[in-house]
């Protein structure tokens, strides 16, 4: 087999020659595999951790928090449901209450666990446990460890309106239902002694019972659900309040955080996999140019193309591969940020171990994109004519024409030397246009998500959850409503009060969230993006996701129900929240009281002017009315600390993001230069030689491709700056958010072009710089 | 920019100061731990508006010679003074301006730049050192036309010129920005005799107008057009050959012409045989 000692030579000169291309394609191939098994660790892994908690932990279908006066009422409509298999009431003590976390405080219903008395359903794993080493010890949700950065022996102060109770830290637990920051109740492991003590103190939390069930029929769940909701209902003004999750509900806001992570990721893989496969277009493309005349020769000799393609498209797919299973390997040192983030919202600590098979799969599917490409590129060969080959290509060249001519340009004569040779070097250039482009569009969006989260975090935060006052506090049954409001009103700093009740309701047979108001009108901030609020007591504005599900529009009539009573509203409005996932109806207070006639309100909205302080705030209503307050949240604080969570995550997404783009711009350009200066190099010699400074020609070097890098950055930036908008509102819409409007500040699409620009001139500097140094006649030797 | 034509002394000053002097010049190659003496304390001199001719056997260091002399290749030891420059104390930034107004040279391989049309291998350098780009035009197309370059080979790109062509537009290149001394190594090499004579009168020509030619050759016929042949062999030269001055051809008859290079061609081969040609 004499031909194959051929192709080997030269597969062996392809590579050889190609070895600049060989390290860029192997490093992009990592950087995607890194962010493809990052993505696969979040989008398979995670869930399966969570679900093998669930099941650890016997994590029941449905969960209920609430005052053990009425708790027995959520037992009872329990038994009765077939579809329940298991029941549990377990008899704890709750209360809200303001928690440390970190530099933050945290508002909650806090329910104290006695770990030493554990129910059978939906327990608690101590993670650590170090009773004797402190004195009052308490066991926190692991995410006060990876959040609030607290370890043992820290002092841990619990601040409620009847005052304060000091424990020091012992150990960290989880626990599905009660270990979330975001979902209104955290779960506080004490020792026997330390909960007896605790229900002995003189002002003790209130008995609260956790009622959990197991459902086996997963379909009967939200029906079930929307059951107990109506029978506690009616007991709204118990201390603590009524909550009821169900395990879906739970597994889906667990599952957000790694969903938008594996998302985001294999969203700029796609874009990193489509550099990789433009920089390997191009290397074979360019390789099969040079060597045109070699492959004449092969292909006068008898070689079968099949050997040549295959000698051209597989250099390329094996070094996707061992570059991104070095990727893979690299990418479980990014797994604890990953992971830390994560427990920020789920309160799960998370280690994944090495998944072997899910590295081999991600290698072969990056490798086998590679390989179909470089095939595809390869074909060329299979249509080349011998006498063809052995021209060596010089018939494309009686095609050119000179574009430019300097007998007749204007212009600056480096910058037209430079331009002419891109133009000589037609791939390579459309190849730097190209990823350009795609490079600066994924950095614009990238950009954009993070500093529209992040420079406008209130309008952000108010978009998603609507109109909220800095202050919340919730009035006691018997506290004289009206009294009650003027005196809160006259704190210095608050700007309005009012009240504005959250409750539950079923609208259209649909399970959802009920905001009750004297007058909506009173709101800072409507999230009614269609139609009004309600103004009447026969109207109603709902939820868009909530509307869906009802099966109703603007001017359709809906039945909402309240415990055992219902009645017929007109749909006025819709509205954008991601509170309740949108599953959220807006009435009046008289529209309520349709339903429940004697209605008093208890939940106090409290909007302060620009300059006050929430948090002096409400201390200031503590001290006023806190005899008349079940609760005062500085809602503000709270807001700001579960969103920080949210910001943390898109911080290092956009961190990552951005890191990204500037080295695959940079690999890209880098890449370019070399092989540009590879094939220019006699000809930069002779420049030299002919009295061209070192300078001189590296401004012809940049000027050859920085026009092209300019316009592929200014064109990303322009098509980044009309559809990623419009891509960002049409994802937030999904998520209930019809009236999401993005913006992306000019200086930024700016900015992100320079900055690019910035780093391909750079890298051409800095790769073309022994240009400036070397000989004449070093540089013509070749 | 005034033309540097003004600068330069009458064609009849031919004995006056040396354009270029060479003392003591070596270079040593090394190449994978051998070393090759190529030049060895070399000393030369050549005057301004001279037209002197280097000879010597293949691989006796001629092109190596022309590379030290135009600044181009640092020599190993001894000293190189071009124009009253004392090349070795010019920066690598301030040899290359020098060599751009100083020095023009016609390289053994040619080194068209494959990226530019042939008028523009011609403008690019023109342009580098006369920001008038009108004057510069006129003066490239005349010379490429005064070779044999019409105007359709001017749109051409040196991948498709014959070798010959690409030969003529090298000693263009060379000549278009009228420098001091005019560096040739070998530019009849590809050409036949009809196009030899066109490159060779216009290397006469400028020669003429008084700028210092130096032109290595093989060419026996060339070499006559010189006022001095210089043999190069094992490193030094070895001998030369004083012609004198040959006539302007439009000055004399063709008679007149024949007669003298017949006289010329006697004493250059004569003179060839002594060193062992
Ligand atoms: N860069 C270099 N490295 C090593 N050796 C070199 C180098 N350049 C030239 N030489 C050697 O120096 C010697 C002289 O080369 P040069 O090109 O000057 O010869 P020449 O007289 O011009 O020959 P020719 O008439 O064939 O053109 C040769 O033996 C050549 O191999
Ligand atoms: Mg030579």
């Amino acid at each position: 087999m004499v031909t194959v000692g051929a192709i080997g030579l030269l597969v062996r000169r392809y590579l050889r020659k190609g070895r600049a291309q060989l390290i860029v394609v192997g490093l992009l191939a990592a950087f995607a595999g890194a962010m493809l098994n990052l993505a696969a660790l979040c989008a398979f892994r995670y869930p399966q951790m969570i679900d093998e908690q669930a099941a650890r932990l016997r994590t029941p279908e449905l969960q209920v928090l609430a005052a053990s006066a009425v708790a027995t009422r959520a037992v009872d409509v329990l038994r009765a449901e077939s579809a329940v298999t298991t029941v549990e009431s377990t008899q704890r003590l709750g209360e809200y209450a303001t928690l440390p976390l970190g530099d933050a405080t945290v508002d909650s219903l806090v329910v104290y666990l006695d770990l030493d008395n554990p129910s059978y359903l939906g327990q608690t794993t101590v993670l650590e446990r170090d009773d004797a080493g402190v004195t009052d010890p308490v066991y926190l949700p692991y995410l006060f460890k990876s959040n609030g950065g607290y370890a043992v022996g820290d002092d841990f102060t619990i601040t409620t309106p009847r005052g304060t109770r000091t424990f020091h830290v012992a150990g960290f637990t989880t626990n599905l239902y009660l270990g979330f920051l975001t979902m209104g109740a955290i779960g506080i492991g004490l020792p026997s002694e330390g909960y007896a003590a605790l229900a002995d103190s003189p002002q003790p939390p209130y008995p609260t019972s956790i009622v959990q069930a197991r459902i086996g029929d997963k379909a009967a769940i939200n029906a079930i659900s929307a059951r107990v909701a109506e029978q506690l209902s009616a007991a709204n003004d118990t201390m603590p309040p009524t909550w009821t999750w169900d395990w879906e509900m739970l597994r889906t806001a667990a599952l957000t955080g790694p969903g938008i992570y594996a998302v985001s990721l294999v969203g700029f893989t796609l874009v990193v996999v489509l550099v990789v496969l433009m920089v390997v277009w191009f290397w074979i493309r360019g390789t099969i140019a040079n060597d045109l005349r070699a492959l004449g020769v092969l292909a006068t000799v008898g070689t079968p193309a099949r050997q040549v393609l295959a000698a051209f498209a597989l250099p390329p797919a094996i070094v996707v591969a061992i570059g991104a299973l070095a990727g893979v390997a690299v990418s479980y040192a990014a797994v604890p940020v990953v992971a830390t983030s994560l427990a920020g919202q789920t309160g799960l600590p998370w280690s994944p171990g090495v998944d072997v098979v899910s590295g081999l799969v991600i290698a072969a599917l990056l490798a086998l994109c590679a390989l179909a490409l470089a095939g595809l590129a390869a074909l060329r060969v299979l249509r080349l004519r011998p006498v063809e080959a052995l021209a060596g290509g010089h018939r494309s060249r009686s095609f050119r024409r000179t574009l430019l001519p300097l007998a007749g340009t204007r212009g600056n004569l480096h910058l037209l030397l430079g331009i002419k040779q891109g133009l000589a070097h037609r791939a390579q250039s459309v190849m730097v246009l190209g990823v350009l482009v795609v490079v600066s569009f994924a950095a614009m969006a990238s950009a954009s998500l993070f500093t529209n989260a992040v420079s406008d975090r209130h309008g952000f935060m108010q978009l998603l959850v609507g109109d909220l006052g800095e202050v919340a506090a919730v009035a006691t049954q018997d506290a004289d409503r009206g009294d009650l409001l003027e005196r809160i009103d006259a704190i210095p700093g608050v700007q309005r009060a009012v009240y504005k009740d959250y409750l539950q309701g079923t609208v259209g047979g649909v399970r959802g969230g009920l905001v009750i108001m004297d007058d909506f009108a009173a709101q800072r901030y409507s999230s009614v993006f269609e139609g009004r609020e309600p103004k009447h007591p026969n109207e109603i504005a709902l939820g868009a996701p909530l509307a869906d599900q009802a099966g109703v529009g603007l001017g359709d009539h809906v039945e909402l129900s309240v415990g055992p009573r219902s009645q017929d509203y007109l749909v006025v409005g819709k509205i954008a929240t991601v509170q309740y996932a949108g599953m959220r109806a807006n009435v009046t207070t008289g529209g309520y009281q349709r339903l429940v006639p004697d209605h008093a309100h208890h939940d106090i909205d409290i909007q302060l002017a620009d300059d006050a302080s929430p948090a002096a705030v409400a201390n200031q209503v503590s001290t006023v009315a806190g005899d008349r307050l079940f609760s005062v949240t500085n809602q503000r604080q709270s807001l700001d600390s579960q969103f920080a969570v949210y910001l943390q995550m898109m911080r290092i997404l956009a961190w990552g993001i951005l890191t990204v783009t500037v080295l695959v711009t940079g690999l890209v350009v880098g890449l370019m230069v070399s092989t540009l200066l590879a094939a220019e190099r006699s000809s930069f010699g002779v420049r030299k030689a002919l009295g061209f400074t070192g300078s001189q020609l590296l401004r012809q070097l940049v000027a050859s491709y920085l026009p092209l890098a300019v316009a592929g950055a200014v064109v990303g930036c322009v098509i980044g700056w009309f559809l990623v908008p419009r891509l960002l509102g049409v994802s937030l819409t999904s998520i209930g958010l019809a009236n999401a409007s993005f913006t992306i500040a000019p200086a930024l699409a700016v900015g992100i072009a320079l900055v690019l620009i910035a780093v391909a001139g750079l890298t051409a500097a800095l790769g073309a710089s022994p240009l400036l140094r070397r000989e004449a006649l070093d540089l013509m030797a070749g | 920019m005034t033309s540097t034509v003004n600068r330069r002394q009458p064609a009849t000053a031919t004995t006056s100061d040396p354009v270029i002097l060479a003392s003591n010049v070596s270079k040593t190659f090394a190449h994978e731990g051998v070393q090759q003496h190529v030049l060895t304390n070399l000393d030369l001199a050549i005057r301004t508006g001279e037209y002197a001719v280097v000879m010597g056997p293949s691989g006796a260091g001629k092109s190596t010679l022309l590379h030290v002399l135009s600044g181009m290749d640092a020599p190993t030891l001894g000293r190189v003074r071009v124009s009253d420059t004392e090349i070795a104390d010019l920066s690598p930034r301030a040899l290359t301006e020098f060599r751009r107004h100083h020095c023009g040279f016609v390289f053994q391989q040619i080194q068209l730049l494959d990226a530019l049309s042939v008028l523009d291998n011609v403008l690019a350098v023109g342009l580098l050192a006369d920001r008038n780009r009108r004057r510069v035009v006129t003066r490239a197309r005349e010379l490429l036309a005064r070779v044999g370059i019409d105007e359709a080979t001017q749109r051409k790109f040196p991948g498709m010129l014959s070798g010959g062509e690409a030969q003529r537009v090298a000693v263009v290149r060379a000549l278009v920005n009228e420098p001091d001394v005019v560096f040739a190594d070998e530019p009849t090499g590809q050409l036949n005799s009809e196009f030899s004579r066109a490159v060779l009168d216009l290397l006469s020509q400028v020669n003429a107008g008084g700028q210092t030619v130096l032109m290595v050759t093989h060419d026996v016929r060339s070499a006559l057009r010189g006022d001095r042949v210089l043999y190069l062999r094992d490193g030094a030269i070895r001998g030369e050959c004083v012609l004198g001055r040959r006539a302007p051809s439009g000055n004399h008859t063709a008679y007149d012409l024949v007669a003298d290079d017949e006289r010329r061609l006697t004493r250059l081969t004569g003179f060839l045989d002594e060193m062992g040609w």
